[in-house]
């Protein structure tokens, strides 16, 4: 295979109001054309910098190469000037980005932005752009691409909004595809349709594709090569096969290690990396690693070459010595260490039937009237639509689905930050549906929330202590030597430096600000927490270490957790029982072994099966479910799956299926359950 | 989108992490300077509004038509009026007026504007709807016709000339007041904070409220220009205090009849206006930085 892109000792700095700070420090990638090579790294080790870089759009961010070249084709992109450079992007080389919603214009139908593309790279007159706009958006799998031209961003979902992306990347036959995280802001369905059809579409044009992603289950299943970048470097690089299954670098094997998988020992203490990655300022001298390595040494204070190992390039020191140790070579078996202390949880689960349950969801329901239009009568969004669960002391129960399946309004409506539009919540045998006013709040001690985004949920101008401080404050009458004690009691139990109570959010990393809002969760000593994805907008190695976080305070202070999550691998692994939802109803629940090893829905099974494991080489995501979530306004009749469900018969499209019991603590709503 | 955040809150966190002192000391230099230059501007219009004696060289209205419409000089540093005033000396002591119309109508109307579309925002709903429409009836008419009808209801006078300012200006503060509200009142740790059980007032008062006023500094910097423009206004129509030597606005009207044959009369109360005005706003934008989390770190 001839060579497309070669970045040799690429150096490149971003000027920014404290200087210039290196951000891309003597890369060396290589890609050959055809081939699949995924850069895998976590926010902030430079990897969407270099992908700006070889597309030469870092020029308008004030950054500029300041070392080593780069060569695409035959053409020397180093100095290109920024004219010369624009005729390639596009149509040699293409992107596709993260977020498809702010890709593209809102003011102008997606048909003629595409359209735009083909024309202004001279590819065909205004017409024939438009027949080759129906062509592509055909061939990335767009129903009705007629129709679909013609609608503006807002009116597509984001699935169909990132295949629209694509095809507009492929609108020029490019040589080289890069895809900035392109599966990152989607449901797993939808990541395992568009991978499959990346894949289609590449051995179809016959380009390379560099694939940018911090998942390394999406890295394992599309990579012929796998690029591991921290800190602004190279830390290894060699084929899928090697970097998955016999990673040489510190680095490398502690990410792989702190992936959470579908197929591990559940409940255990994940193997989780120490701190988190430093930013270009403070990038270290020496190996970038080397302050949460746990093999430093001295020797590491120099900064190590990316050498040739066994046909693989590492850049560490100690790469031979470890390939040869066998704590290195499978890491797949790592961190099964036994689950501590499991049998003082355990008992409550056997007789939690007996018991009166901690909180109780009896046919919950929030609808949303929405406005008026024409004469029709105003429609209804059916967020939530009948839901009963219940919980018991010291269980944690998950709640998966897609975006859309309601799981987060079920939440808030647990925690009556919404009014329920009929059912009731009970909490600790009490009714909160009719609460209202100090009662309620009253009620709150004992229930708490930990929030998606650890840096919006906290107010900016606050100190850590403050924060962590305010719901004593509200509840209780302390003093303030009383309150900053329990400020740094919670501080060390979250694991932060109590000392910190002075810093504000902003100075802290993404894992330390979620344990600051762990820490306020726990300041009244609650009795249950809502953990509204905990981990989504954190690091890999990160959220191994809040998962151990949740586990380990749970263990200690007997808490309930309602665990909702995208993330199927972090709720298998924190969950005792796990509920399904789709379209505002549960779907299924079940033990969290049972359900995903014998998951009795279609819909759980594909959400599932779309869940790409750690191994090199897995295609089944074609079998994975078709289509998105529809909008929760139109739901479909009968079972709410059917028009998705490849079980599905005529019966699904009539009639409901009942809720109803198929084994202990095991109930499902589906017709034919599997 | 997300990418860009990411991307700048990264940065943002290592200018943090480095220490502040290289991006303070980067702007610096200029930014520094303007700021005591700035400094001066506003002290020294102070020291005129307090005590204007002891620096004008002439008695304010003092007439000498034998030095009619004489340019600037050295004798008289403005020049001088068609009636043979120092210019100097009528800018100093109109100073008083001016900064009193500026400020205080800034102040009275500005947090009377600000409460009203805090309470609007956050309310929501009917008190909303209520207050909202009041103030979209105020807007409909032009800020300075709706002073001059409160002023001439009220008949002239000083204070009245500040209430009549202050009205005027309700409806923009009220209006961007209520914007910042309803953006910052659905922010996550509005939400958390009302999770953990604290009450809707704490919530406005120790949340809300201190995260939605930075717009507000800067428009009411500007407003004090606006404020002294308008004040001027009213004052020329004959609505202001006939007694008290004129302010920056009306010497600066009444030097519009002579614009062709001596632009100095217009000229130096025009930018006694503006000097104030661009120094104040500095002090604006200087104060919302200053009280920004991001950008600095009070109490360490």
């Amino acid at each position: 295979m001839e060579l497309l892109l070669e970045a040799s000792h690429l150096t490149v700095e971003l000027s920014t109001p404290i200087g210039e700070l290196r951000v891309i420090d003597d890369v060396s990638i290589a890609i050959r054309s055809g081939e699949t090579v995924c850069l895998v790294g976590e926010s902030g080790s430079g990897k969407t910098v270099l992908s700006k870089t070889v597309m030469r759009v870092i020029d308008q961010e004030n950054g500029r190469i300041v070392g080593g070249s780069l060569k695409f084709e035959d053409t020397v992109l180093t100095r290109l000037p920024a004219d010369e450079v624009r005729p390639l992007r596009g149509s040699r080389m293409a992107m596709v980005f993260q977020e498809p919603m702010s890709a593209f214009d809102p003011a102008f139908t997606i048909g003629s932005q595409i359209a735009e593309a083909i024309v202004s790279h001279r590819q065909g007159s205004r017409r024939q752009a438009r027949a080759k706009v129906v062509e592509l958006l055909r061939k990335v799998g767009v129903p009705e691409p007629e129709v679909r031209m013609k609608q503006y961003p807002g009116e597509l979902s984001g699935g169909l909004l990132q295949r629209a992306m694509i095809a507009m990347a492929l609108s020029c036959d490019p040589k080289l595809l890069i895809a900035d995280e392109p599966t990152t802001a989607l449901d797993a369905t939808v990541q395992a349709q568009i991978l499959a059809l990346l894949k289609d579409l590449q051995a179809e044009f016959r380009m390379a594709l560099l694939l940018i992603t911090h998942d390394l289950g999406v890295a394992a299943a599309m990579a012929d090569r796998i690029v591991v970048m921290y800190a602004g470097r190279v830390a290894e690089s060699g084929t899928a096969e090697q970097i998955l299954t016999r990673p040489y670098h510190p680095y490398t094997r502690g990410l792989l290690n702190a992936v959470v998988r579908l197929d591990g020992p559940r409940r255990t203490k994940l193997p989780s990396m120490d701190g988190s990655i430093q930013g270009p300022a403070e990038y270290p001298s020496g190996c970038g690693f080397r302050p949460r390595c746990p093999f430093a040494t001295s020797e590491c204070a120099e900064r190590p070459p990316l050498a040739e190992i066994d046909g693989r390039q590492a850049a560490c020191w100690h790469a031979a010595k470890l390939a040869q140790s066998s704590e290195i070579q499978a890491p797949l078996s790592i961190g099964a260490t036994p689950p501590p202390n499991r049998s003082v949880r355990l008992p409550m689960k056997g007789d939690g039937q007996a018991r009166a349950p901690l909180l109780e969801v009896v046919d919950l329901r929030r609808h949303y009237p929405m406005k008026r239009t024409g004469f029709a009568p105003p429609k209804r969004l059916k967020a939530v639509d009948g839901v009963s669960l219940s919980l018991s002391a010291g269980e944690t129960l998950g709640l998966v689905g897609e975006s859309g399946s309601g799981k987060s309004t079920l939440g808030r409506v647990i925690l009556q930050l919404e009014q329920a539009t009929s059912g009731k919540v009970a909490f600790q045998g009490r009714e909160l549906t009719g609460l209202r006013g100090r009662r309620l709040r009253e009620v709150r001690r004992s229930m708490q929330m930990i929030f998606q985004d650890p840096y919006g949920s906290m107010d900016p101008r606050w100190t850590v202590g403050q924060i962590i401080g305010e719901p004593l404050s509200i509840h209780e009458n302390w003093s303030g030597k009383e309150k900053t004690d329990k400020v740094k009691e919670l501080l060390l139990s979250v694991g932060l430096d109590p000392s910190w109570r002075e810093r504000r959010p902003h100075e802290l990393s993404g894992g330390q600000k979620q344990r600051v809002g762990i820490a306020r969760a726990l300041a009244l000593d609650p009795a249950f927490i809502l953990a509204d994805e905990p981990i989504s907008a954190l690091d890999v190695s990160v959220q191994s270490q809040i998962l151990n976080l949740l586990q380990e305070l749970q263990d200690r202070r007997g808490l309930s957790y309602l665990l909702i999550a995208h993330g199927l691998n972090a709720v298998r692994h924190l969950s005792d029982r796990v509920g399904v939802m789709y379209l505002g109803k549960l779907v299924e629940i079940a033990p969290s072994e049972e359900l995903f090893r014998h998951p009795a829905h279609p819909y759980t099974r594909a959400l599932i099966d779309s869940v790409p494991p750690l191994v090199p080489g897995w295609t089944p995501w074609k079998q994975a479910v078709g289509g998105e979530i529809p909008s929760p306004l139109d739901p479909p009749s009968g079972c709410r799956f059917h028009p998705r469900c490849p079980f599905a018969t005529s019966r699904c499209k009539e009639e409901e299926p009942a809720w109803r019991e198929i084994g202990p603590a095991r109930a499902v709503a589906c017709h034919y359950p599997v | 989108m997300r990418q860009e955040t990411a991307l700048t809150r990264w940065i943002g966190r290592e200018r943090i992490a480095r220490g502040r002192k290289p991006s303070a000391a980067r702007r610096g230099g200029t930014q520094r300077l303007l700021l005591y230059g700035a400094a001066a501007v506003v002290i020294y219009f102070l020291a005129c509004a307090i005590v204007p004696q002891w620096l004008a060289p002439f008695p304010p209205m003092e007439m000498r038509m034998d030095r009619s419409l004489l340019p600037p000089g050295p004798s008289h540093w403005f020049g001088t009026d068609y009636y043979g005033r120092d210019l100097y000396s009528v800018v100093v002591y109109g100073s008083r007026q001016s900064l009193l119309v500026g400020i205080a109508s800034v102040l009275a109307g500005g947090l009377s504007g600000a409460l009203l579309g805090a309470v609007s925002g956050y309310a929501g709903g009917l008190v909303d709807a209520v207050i909202m429409r009041a103030v979209d009836v105020l807007m409909t008419v032009p800020g300075l016709l709706l002073a001059l009808a409160v002023a001439a209801a009220l008949g002239p006078g000083r204070w009245n000339i500040v209430l009549a300012v202050a009205v005027a200006s309700v409806p923009g503060y009220a209006r961007v007041m209520r914007g910042q509200i309803l953006s910052v009142k659905v922010r996550p740790y509005v939400r958390a904070s009302a999770s953990i059980g604290a009450s809707p007032s704490r919530v406005f008062w120790t949340h809300v409220l201190p995260n939605s006023l930075s717009p507000l500094y800067v428009m009411s910097t500007l407003g004090i220009g606006a404020s002294i423009l308008a004040g001027s206004g009213l004052s020329f129509l004959g609505l202001g205090d006939w007694n008290a030597s004129p302010d920056w606005g009306a010497i600066l009207s009444q030097g519009r009849g002579y614009m062709t044959v001596a632009w100095w009369i217009s000229a130096f109360p025009g930018f006694a206006i503006t000097a104030f005005v661009l120094s104040v706003n500095l002090y604006g934008d200087w104060l919302r930085d200053f009280l920004d989390p991001k950008k600095n770190a009070r109490g360490k």
